[in-house]
């Protein structure tokens, strides 16, 4: 029986977490995640964003129990990832979607794929082939159920892998760069997956490197070497636009216009992060100065 | 080339046979490959053919798709049919200086040939009929019994399944790691054995990279999705015997049984 | 030069699924031009260019590069690489030799050259793509970062010295710091080798910006061909073909929904601006 270990309304705890490993060629110790701290609300949506080799994934695959902490801790629902004997109540409470659509599909066929987390949590048969449904659905998915992944589309797979993950009923999938193979079709079906499976009331952290898909997420992160550079809401955290081209990150597409635009002596206000908003307070501006 | 080989892959359809126990349809099988060596006899073969066509009728798998499956081996067919026709001692039919051909040994070559057809046809018609998946499903089943001697059943099929899966994969990245060689001047096509082999490692070793990135994602991916072996796990498809194995048992049974009927009595 | 003319390639010819690929496709690209190709997955990018290289061979149709026939069967193979190289979406993945070095030179070796040629092609290569001789010609490719190993695998090709570079989404994949590093590496090699560059990617932006030539594939037909300032002025064609737009004309685009058109067509960040401060800064400081 699940036990209510909800005490307050963060989902995610990470706390002072560390994680090091020692690098192959020199035995040398590298520290990927240095004291990070970060709590994330139920049903909130969380952008990672940094540099490879930040250590954004790294801090993921923690989450997950995929990797164990080398210091501070990570509780998720109540349960340490620590603790070994809560590791199946860890990976069930948190999904993952991973870069590569190709390397995460266990099945030749969809439906059997998509079986496979239930087929491992043990759900009696009946109930899975309802996951199934569901789930495949969710992703509009559900007339290739019987399909071999290789034919689909780079998109359609990463739509399966997601199904496969909303098939185990997490309240968290952490979606780690998962639009990064992807053509702009691809990407934005996934995106739409993942906008809709948050208007559902899971949390999801999505690490990326496209900034115009953070836009929308409740609060960016940006790494920088195992730490945090920046922390806040995409109109907090984007009016750093000098610091985060110093990171080596690019600002979305009406950021960076309106920060040019600022430099020429044009008075734009903060906090405009699409196009369409950009293009509407200039318009707006100018009929109203007229 | 590798587009050929029936053996080993599935045509889609409906039938009752389709539909069979794949755990029953490997064990028909298996007595199938056995009945294939206690039969000596010309009406022992045409026992076994009509049975063979009469199941092939029923799976509504085009005679011509299975017998497309005979092509790669049709060479090793043919060498031993000829092998068989001069080799055997016996009643000489025809004679062209030192090459003899015996009453015998066309007996012999005929009857050897035809048993690897239809050998080969027999074991095609259960891979044909059954997905990949029921078949890794249908062997895990059957080696269950063998755990306890240690023989990791669910492992092995497991294993058949992630192979099943990233077959094609593998194929394509073959295929793109060498035509992006072929770009940078290699040749895989002319040279001596040697010079060919050595070609190879341009292919081979970004190939085993390749590989090794696959199994460390999708591990990680399995792990991530709660995968701890076959303890605990339940199945989506589980194997269910229902009555059309039973009559598929009394037929085999049946089959069987006419079979020695007929070597005894005949 | 290259001349292409009415190309056709067939996948899975005299089967029931039979696909036309490309479909009696034919232009020419002039000495040093930058042609950008854009085209849905699926619309015949990838087996258009492969058949550049000759790597793939036409069902029908003709390929020149330099009055050389590369379609044709007596035509050396060695001869088409020389002229044509290719670098396939992830490079890296290619990568095999134990050093930097040996693997650079792997292609230049491929054609017979001598070693002292192939060693000065190989640092010619590496100064090309920014990576250092010194630093890294000795260590493991499989060391290197993400970004890295895709310079040296594009090196790999730049070392045949081709006079036509073709590249397959060069930039897939990595994060914005090395997606900018890998465009400017290009139009620096093409600033340094005077080389025709063919550049194949969705990211309509980076095309925009780069090309002299836009070719749009679709379903096997070369659909339109022209300046990126009318390729992209179509935008009711693009989008019937699902395709997008740079994300500056986008944005133009719209202005010009609001009553604020340019007058002319705006493709990079740097025109948008530039219209932008004209039109909507307080003083016109712009002009």
């Amino acid at each position: 029986m699940e036990i209510e270990k909800k005490n307050d309304n963060s989902i995610i705890n990470i706390r002072d977490l560390v994680f090091e490993y020692t690098r192959e060629e020199d035995d040398g110790v590298v520290c990927a995640v240095d004291h990070v701290s970060i709590e994330v609300p139920r049903g909130s949506f969380t952008s990672i964003i940094g540099r490879n080799g930040s250590g954004k994934s790294t801090l993921a695959k923690n989450v997950n129990a995929l990797l164990l902490p080398s210091g501070g801790s990570i509780i998720v629902d109540g349960y340490d990832t620590a603790d070994e004997s809560v590791l199946w109540e860890v990976r069930r409470r948190v999904g993952m979607v991973f870069q590569n659509p190709d390397n995460q599909l266990v099945s030749a066929v969809v439906e059997d794929d998509v079986a496979f987390g239930p087929e491992n949590l043990g759900i009696p048969p009946d109930e899975i082939r309802t996951r199934i449904k569901d789930a495949l659905n969710a992703v509009d998915m559900y007339e290739h159920r019987k399909m071999a992944p290789h034919l689909l589309s780079g998109g359609q797979k990463q739509r399966v892998a997601i199904a496969g993950v909303i098939a185990m009923r997490p309240a968290i999938i952490i979606f780690d760069e998962p639009t990064a193979m992807l053509d702009p079709q691809g990407r934005g079906e996934v995106m739409n997956i993942l906008e809709k499976l948050h208007a559902d009331g899971i949390t999801v952290v999505l690490i990326t490197h496209f900034m115009e898909e953070t836009i929308g997420s409740d609060r960016i992160i940006i790494m920088d070497r195992g730490e945090i550079a920046l922390d806040g809401t995409p109109r907090e955290v984007f009016e750093n636009t000098a610091e985060i081209e110093a990171l080596g990150l690019r600002l979305p597409f009406a950021v960076e216009i309106a920060a040019r635009l600022r430099a020429r002596g044009v008075f734009v206000p903060q906090g405009l992060l699409s196009m369409r908003e950009l293009a509407d307070d200039l318009v707006a501006r100018k009929e109203g100065a007229r | 080339m590798i587009r050929d080989i029936t053996l080993g892959q599935y045509y889609p359809g409906y039938s009752v046979i389709h539909k069979l126990d794949p755990r029953m349809k490997i064990i028909v099988t298996m007595f199938y490959i056995a009945s294939l060596f206690i039969i000596e006899d010309f009406y022992g073969y045409v026992l076994i053919v009509l049975a063979v066509a009469a199941i092939t009728a029923v799976s509504r798998v085009p005679v011509r798709f299975m017998l497309r499956g005979l092509k790669p081996v049709m060479i090793i067919i043919l060498f031993t049919f000829v092998l068989n026709m001069l080799m055997t001692p016996g009643t000489i039919l025809w004679q062209w200086k030192f090459i003899k051909i015996t009453e015998e040994g066309l007996y012999n070559a005929v009857y050897l040939a035809l048993r690897l057809i239809l050998l080969i046809i027999g074991s095609s018609l259960l891979t044909l009929t059954t997905k990949p998946m029921k078949l890794t499903d249908g062997i895990e089943s059957l080696l269950k019994p063998f755990k306890k001697l240690g023989l990791p059943a669910h492992e092995l099929a497991m294993m058949m399944t992630i192979a099943l899966r990233f077959i094609p994969t593998l194929l394509e990245e073959t295929d793109k790691i060498m035509k992006a060689q072929q770009a940078r001047g290699a040749d895989f096509e002319s040279g001596g054995l040697l010079k060919r082999a050595k070609a190879l490692i341009p292919l081979l070793v970004p190939l085993f990279v390749g590989a090794f990135r696959i199994a460390q994602e999708l591990a990680m991916a399995m792990e991530a999705r709660c995968y701890r072996g076959g303890e605990g796990r339940t199945k989506l498809n589980a194997l269910k015997f229902r009555r059309r194995d039973a009559v598929a048992v009394l037929l085999t049974a049946a089959y069987i049984g006419i079979l020695i009927a007929e070597r005894v009595l005949l | 030069m290259i001349r292409v003319e009415n190309l056709t390639h067939v996948y899975n010819k005299g089967l029931a699924y039979e696909t036309k690929a490309v479909d009696d496709v034919s232009f020419t690209v002039e000495d040093g031009a930058f042609i950008g190709i854009i085209g849905h997955t699926g619309s015949g990018k990838s087996t258009l260019i492969q058949h550049l290289n000759g790597i793939l061979k036409p069902d029908s149709g003709k390929i020149f590069v330099d009055d050389i026939e590369i379609t044709n069967k007596k035509t050396k193979m060695a001869e088409i690489r020389k002229k044509v190289g290719l670098v396939f979406q992830y490079p890296e993945y290619q990568l095999f030799e134990e050093t930097v070095y040996k693997d650079i030179a792997f292609g230049p070796k491929n054609l017979g050259l001598s070693d002292d040629e192939v060693d000065f092609r190989v640092k010619e290569a590496m100064a090309l793509v920014n990576i250092s001789f010194d630093e890294f010609a000795e260590r493991s490719p499989f060391e290197l970062s993400g970004g890295q190993k895709r310079r040296v695998a594009i090196a790999g090709v730049i070392a045949m010295k081709p006079a036509v570079l073709i590249l397959d989404e060069p930039s897939a994949g990595l994060d914005p710091k090395a997606h900018t590093d890998i465009l400017n590496m290009i139009s620096m090699i093409r600033k340094q080798t005077g080389n025709t560059i063919i550049l194949v990617s969705h990211n309509m932006g980076d095309i925009a910006q780069l090309s002299d030539l836009v070719f749009v594939m679709d379903h096997g037909k070369l659909a339109s061909a022209g300046p990126p300032s009318e390729v992209f002025a179509d935008t009711a064609f693009l989008q019937g073909i699902g395709l997008g737009l740079p994300p500056a004309t986008e944005m133009a685009h719209y202005l010009a929904a609001r009553g604020c058109a340019a007058d002319n067509i705006i493709l990079t960040r740097d025109e948008l601006v530039d219209f932008l401060a004209e039109t909507f800064g307080s003083g016109g400081e712009a002009k």
